[in-house]
């Protein structure tokens, strides 16, 4: 019943004019900013910041995080309609929810991900209110080595994620992995693959790759083959998701939401795992996987739901522990310490009224986004109805706005033209786009956990066994390494052998 | 369209010259939005105390001041944005201890050296370093703390918050002192490493006070060793390094304003001006208490002032380093 | 999808794993003067001459699968609409400081609107111009963003 109480006491706080006025405009804002590419929440609420300094704390929490789990609804528009995926966890919709606007079926694809982003709010939220501090124990257990087996069997996912050659996709996860590698090494200060060139030398923006290989190498598609998108425009179809697709998402859905839950939970950023785990365990569960990377729904609206649950949970780590597990949450940090509040273990004891009112906000933020989302809808379809010889160009200057903003450097601007020609260049050689991204993503994080891994143990391999979390893991990944490679070797030695 | 940009043509020296009026007489100063440089993310400590500072000095000087976040190379990315950009008083940065003294021996690289290139508006916050372990170390006094790692050298394991960090620096510091070499782990950024501390996956590591307040106050970690004369006001309970017999442990690590070099007196009088009366500000007194700092005490402020403890901590952190053996390139 | 194109008669699979060789090549070059670190603990060119090696093996892999005949041959393309999508993104980058976004923005879009054939003169320049102040509300009046305007007449 304590948890009932509490509960009213973050309705209370939550249900002022004031408040809910602050979480709508988080939540519309954080579309909007979710929707242009390039222009991520981290920019939009370091600009924000000065406008809250005179709300009240609460208030000024509420609205930034509804502009970080609306980035997350919005970021899924941009890349089902026009393939770009502005934030890690977008990479995946791309590959089935761009396909299904293809198809005609943008309106369903968009409902879906709304629909399933709002279920999955909503249980991560309950999830939150009733066990934030139980799992709080579960976020400290990952000790390095327990993240670098964590990646490494992330890794091997993304070969799944896959639909074309096996050695290819590989190819492009070891790319990613090589590109995360690229600037000054944490540890000893060497550069690294820079070729002298500073703007490098921290490293590429995860933002530049993803939009340059595959926002421009898109563009640079289409044009080289104006047939190809003449045929999504002439395709509207319905705008909101049947009965029939509805009742074939809700697993994914669920499934998608226990997985993101989950992996939120992990201050190691844990959560741009979550949806290529859960499009992964789609494609497995699929009758028939073959319908993947061409418009299959379960493969927008479970990692769309994991993508959403992931970001609720993230919350944990930092209210229960102040540990910030993303940058979105280091500026949530930031804006508490402004406003005096001290992150750490004390905010649930001290601020109870911060706590539970944050968590009544999102859920009252799911609802207001699936209430803004779903009229939109009607209007992003129509957006795809506008030429492409004017769509490309808008998208062209969005998305340099976008990499701009990222770091107000035009340095990255440059470069992601340079991964507009790798983008072009993969897509006429047949190779993915999306196993490089995440070989990316986790590559770095990947790299620094070994190397920390091995510092505590001072050089000993043994820690990644004698842990039970890092051993299942690895072990797990073993599995998964067999059930990939070995159709494929098979199948590789019959054609040989049949030639 | 084209319209528009011949009109722009035909204005543009118009314009150009009543800028130029304007910038001459202070009293117009400041007619626009001023840049304020951050050189680090958005949400952490420099940050904050910044945009602090750019809160209470836009309504001094009747201007909004927007922080620009120019992140990378330690600082000294957006530190070289701020010595390039025009010396005209809409462009100010903010730099501390690391970015402005002791890069020059860690960055060999560095673009720019903070003793001749900046027109310094002085100090704003002050804070000094600490040393913190996990909840379970067997170790609850510097005393004890320095003589298990005398005792057990390379099997401590200290994290800190990246190469040339000021978490790294300080460590290298008081390991010197103490000539012990611990093992280090190195993580990007303070949300790594304190979350490795809270899990007991390394033993302890050296930072701001401010960085590590709410978790010494949450009784998370165990703290000791204060860098400073006297205790925090923030952590009265937590003693300093002289108590816990190691006085020469000093690291009061301080942030502060810059403006481009050769920016016009009058302007530069107006920003120290801003800058002062900010500093008096009762309301930024208490968010910088908050956050674990302070303001400059009266030795410390003043941009003459913030440019001599700059020639002295180079000259620290150059023979810290050299004595290291080298923090090898930091960049 | 073994359409023979004319002219172009290399398996993409030839080019795309010759050119892995080649990436791997060039990294374990640049980190030639790079420590990999005692066999205790790794050092920062440890993983990226790895992933090298790994890449190299790969590339060879799909080098000997694409001289299998009936592979995927490589397609022709044009090289109009690269040089000036991305020459028009270079064109931004270019200008956006010292001119602002008011200039890089139109330049921007018209050079990008000229790798279609399709494209409209007079359509675009109006479009681009009504794009651009649409993006100096939304990014600069709306979201604040630190993007220069127009510089060189206003200051910022």
């Amino acid at each position: 019943m304590e948890l009932l109480d509490n509960l009213y006491l973050g309705a209370t706080v939550v249900f002022s004019a004031n408040n809910l006025a602050l979480c709508l405009i988080g939540c519309m804002v954080g579309t909007l900013i979710g929707v242009l590419p390039g222009v991520g929440p981290v920019a939009t609420i370091a600009m924000l910041l000065p406008i809250t300094f005179g709300i009240d704390p609460i208030g000024a929490l509420i609205m930034l995080a509804g502009i970080y789990y609306g980035a997350q609804y919005g970021g899924s528009t941009t890349a089902i309609l026009v393939n770009i995926p502005g934030e890690a966890t977008a990479v995946v919709t791309t590959l089935d929810g761009h396909q299904m606007a293809r198809n005609g079926r943008a309106g369903v694809a968009l409902g879906i991900a709304a629909i399933g982003s709002f279920i999955a709010g909503t249980i991560a939220t309950m999830v939150i209110a009733a066990l934030a501090q139980p799992l709080t124990k579960f976020a400290l257990l990952f000790r390095p080595a327990d993240y670098f087996a964590l990646m490494v069997f992330g890794l091997m996912l993304a070969v799944v994620l896959a639909r074309g050659s096996v050695p290819k996709a590989i190819a492009m996860i070891l790319i990613g992995v090589l590109l995360s590698t690229v600037g000054t090494d944490l540890e000893t200060g060497d550069e690294r693959l820079t070729f002298g060139w500073s703007e490098i030398a921290d490293g590429i923006d995860f933002a530049v790759i993803a939009m340059g290989v595959i926002g421009f190498g898109e563009i640079l598609r289409n044009l080289d083959a104006p047939e190809a998108r003449v045929a999504v425009q002439a395709k509207i179809g319905r705008l909101l998701p049947s009965l029939a697709d509805f009742r074939q998402s809700l697993a994914p859905i669920l499934r998608g939401t226990g997985i993101g839950s989950i992996l939120g939970l992990l201050p190691g950023n844990g959560a741009v795992l979550a949806p290529f785990a859960t499009y992964t365990l789609e494609k497995k569960l699929a009758k028939d996987p073959s319908r993947f990377g061409t418009g299959a729904i379960e493969g927008v609206a479970g990692p769309e739901s994991a993508n959403n649950a992931g970001a609720q949970t993230a919350f944990i780590p930092l209210l229960t522990l102040g540990i910030p597990p993303n940058a979105v949450m280091a500026l949530m940090v930031g804006a508490m310490t402004i406003h005096g509040i001290v992150p750490g273990p004390e905010i649930l004891t001290k601020q109870p009224k911060l706590f539970w009112g944050m968590i009544v906000s999102m859920w009252i933020g799911n609802l207001m986004l699936l209430i803004i989302n779903l009229p939109l809808i009607g209007i992003w379809v129509r957006l795809l109805r506008v030429p492409y010889r004017l769509m490309f160009p808008a998208i062209v200057l969005f998305c340099c706005i976008g990499i701009y903003s990222v770091n107000n450097n035009p340095a990255d601007v440059y470069l992601t033209a340079a991964f507009g020609l790798v983008g072009f260049a993969l897509i006429k050689l047949d190779f993915e786009p999306a196993p490089l991204l995440l070989g990316y993503v986790l590559g770095r994080l990947m790299e620094e956990k070994l190397r920390q891994a091995l510092a505590i143990s001072q050089g000993k391999m043994m820690t990644f066994i004698d842990h039970p979390v890092s051993a299942t893991l690895l072990s797990m990944s073993l599995v998964v390494a067999f059930i990939v490679l070995l159709p494929t070797i098979r199948r590789r030695r019959e054609r040989v052998f049949a030639e | 369209m084209a319209l528009f940009f011949a009109t722009g043509r035909a204005l543009a020296p118009l314009v150009a010259m009543v800028c130029f009026v304007g910038l001459a007489s202070a009293q117009a100063y400041p007619e626009r939005i001023i840049t304020m440089i951050v050189p680090f993310a958005a949400g952490g400590a420099t940050d904050v105390t910044g945009r602090i500072m750019g809160d209470a000095m836009s309504k001094r000087l009747g201007q909004t001041i927007v922080v620009e976040n120019v992140a990378g190379a330690g600082g000294a990315t957006g530190s070289l944005r701020g010595k390039n950009s025009k010396p005209d008083g809409y462009t100010i940065g903010v730099g501390h201890m690391g970015t402005h003294a002791a890069a020059v021996s860690t960055n060999p690289k560095l673009p720019y050296d903070p003793r001749t290139d900046f027109d310094y508006l002085g100090i704003v916050n002050v804070t000094p370093n600490l040393l913190i372990v996990r909840k379970d170390f067997p170790a609850d006094t510097l005393q004890a703390f320095t003589a298990y790692a005398k005792a057990n050298g390379k099997g401590l394991k200290m994290a800190h918050n990246g190469l040339g960090s000021l978490s790294h620096l300080t460590c290298v510091l008081y390991f010197q002192l103490i000539e012990v070499d611990p093992t280090y782990v190195v993580y990007r950024g303070f949300g790594q490493t304190i979350n490795d501390i809270l899990s007991g996956a390394v033993d302890g590591t050296c930072d701001l006070v401010a960085s590590v307040t709410g978790h010494v106050k949450g009784g998370s970690v165990k703290a000791f060793g204060v860098a400073d004369e006297a205790r925090s006001p923030v952590l009265p309970d937590v003693p300093t390094a002289t108590e816990g017999g190691l006085p020469a442990f000093k690291v009061e690590s301080w942030l502060g304003l810059y403006a481009p070099k050769a920016t016009p007196a009058p302007i530069l009088a107006r920003l120290r001006q801003a800058v002062a009366e900010s500093l008096a500000d009762a309301d930024v007194q208490k968010r910088f208490f908050d956050l674990g700092g302070s303001v400059p005490k009266p030795h410390q402020a003043g941009g003459d002032k913030m440019l001599e403890i700059i020639k002295a901590d180079v000259v620290r952190w150059a023979e810290v380093v050299k004595k290291a053996g080298g923090i090898e390139a930091t960049n | 999808m073994a359409g023979t194109s004319p002219g172009t008669r290399l398996a993409s699979d030839i080019v795309g794993g010759l050119l892995l060789i080649g990436v791997a090549a060039v990294a374990h070059v640049a980190l030639r003067d790079i420590d990999s670190g005692p066999t205790s603990s790794v050092g920062p060119a440890f993983m990226p001459n790895l992933v090298a090696g790994l890449i190299a093996a790969m590339g060879v892999l799909i080098l000997i699968l694409g001289l299998i005949p009936g592979g995927r041959r490589l397609e022709p393309w044009t090289l109009r609409g690269p040089i000036l999508v991305l020459g028009a993104v270079v064109a931004f980058a270019a200008t956006v400081r010292p001119l602002g976004l008011a200039v890089a923005g139109p330049l921007a879009m018209i050079l990008a609107a000229l790798a279609d054939r399709e494209t409209r003169p007079m359509e675009v320049m109006i479009f681009a111009a009504v794009m651009t102040g649409f993006c100096i509300l939304l990014f600069k009046v709306a979201l604040r963003l630190p993007i220069p305007l127009l510089p060189f007449i206003l200051g910022y």
